[in-house]
């Protein structure tokens, strides 16, 4: 999907406009002096579609699970948009589960998102989805809704996702990678999918390992992670939760930085609850 | 020697972040090296102006030449502060850049 019509937001409360083109997306403090704060209306969603998933992560911060689907998420998703007035909808909204192709009614999701409201869908996926029989139905659905796609790149799963990184690369689908950092072995494979995919990918989005759902206990070993980092930092995007240790400085790392989940919000469609992220479930409403 | 004059409209971009697409809420934070944010910025302005993609120059201010033309309000953040050449703006674009940009013309006699 290339799109190249221009979209404009304004939240005078906050101190903030933005523009969105191309499926990118610009901001301006309307006072320069001045931070921009909290939006009441979201830039972007990230929304949980499912909670099923059959990765079988030992870590996953989502605690996800070959369960049963979230029902009725077509619906929810209309009743959410259709409460907040035109203007102030979100450029875009990141779908993200449990697996949210496994879900039966993730490609009408996305065209009731992008022909219904207008809003660009993205989607994490851990590429499981190309082993079924529909896969070409969500390459498809992808090509003609989406602004792009995040493959997480899970050591265990490394055969699906490599096959539907490749799939999606192929058929130019706008591509970016989430690898979850912690110790050397998860940043030295970090290193490893990023000599082999660099000229393919868009970003390569490094997430801190989280204690959160079932996932244990573990350091993010950030000193080698900075010595490890690639010279060319273009295609480098870091998870918010890196935000304290990219504040403590002693790296060379060029980075817009600004307070965490102030311009986007979680929403989970099990029962419409929504939380400022996905790795702080304080319910807000 | 005749006297040189070039008279310009300049538009200054307070930038304050930019992102590309969203792919998770936990990719808030995006890396913004120069040269990304400046593509960025061109890409926005090809699609403004209309113009041709090797038309449009974006230039940070602090690299601009003719920078000290220019007050800006104190304690501005010189590393987010941009200029896009307008030349070749018409009336429907200017409405769209007024809206978001601070615009002024610019005349240089040298």
């Amino acid at each position: 999907m290339k799109d190249n019509l221009i979209k404009t937001r304004i939240e005078e409360s906050a101190n903030y406009r933005a523009i969105w083109c191309n499926g990118k997306t610009l901001r301006f403090a309307i006072d320069p002096s001045k931070p921009i704060t909290e939006l009441k209306y979201p830039e972007f969603y990230d929304i949980k579609v499912t909670g099923n998933c059959e990765g079988k992560c030992q870590y996953c911060y989502m605690n996800s699970n070959p369960e049963s689907h979230y029902e009725n998420i077509i619906e929810k998703t209309r009743k959410f948009f259709d409460a907040i007035p035109k203007e102030n909808l979100p450029f875009q909204v990141a779908l993200g589960g449990g697996e949210p192709t496994s879900h039966p009614d993730f490609i009408e999701l996305l065209r009731v998102l992008k022909e219904e409201y207008d809003i660009c869908p993205n989607y994490t996926t851990n590429g499981m989805f190309y082993q079924k029989d529909d896969w070409f139905d969500i390459i498809d659905a992808t090509q003609k809704y989406c602004g792009g796609v995040a493959v997480s790149c899970h050591p265990h799963l490394e055969p699906y996702w490599h096959n539907a990184a490749l799939t999606f690369h192929t058929h130019r689908i706008k591509l970016n990678f989430h690898i979850i950092i912690s110790d050397k072995e998860s940043i030295d494979y970090f290193k490893k999918i990023y000599n082999y995919w660099q000229d393919k990918i868009d970003y390569f989005v490094l997430l801190p390992y989280g204690n959160q759902g079932r996932a244990e206990k573990k350091d993010i070993d950030w000193d080698y992670l900075v010595k490890m980092l690639p010279e060319k930092q273009s295609k480098i995007a870091f998870g918010a939760n890196f935000y304290p240790y990219l504040m403590k400085g002693g790296h060379n790392i060029n980075i817009s930085l600004y307070e965490p989940e102030i311009m986007s919000k979680f929403l989970d469609l099990k029962d419409m609850s929504l939380y400022p992220s996905s790795f702080n479930l304080t319910k807000i409403k | 020697m005749m006297e040189r004059e070039i008279a310009k409209k300049i538009i200054i971009i307070n930038l304050h972040s930019v992102v590309d697409l969203i792919t998770n809420s936990s990719t808030e934070l995006f890396i913004v090296d120069t040269s990304k944010a400046e593509g960025i910025l061109k890409e926005l302005f090809d699609v403004i102006l209309k113009n041709p993609a090797q038309e449009t120059r974006i230039e940070k201010f602090e690299d601009y030449k003719y920078k000290n033309e220019y007050i800006l309000p104190e304690g501005t953040d010189l590393s987010s502060v941009y200029i896009c050449n307008i030349d070749q703006c018409d009336d429907t674009c200017m409405a769209i850049i007024q809206k978001f940009f601070t615009c002024v013309n610019f005349k240089y006699e040298g």
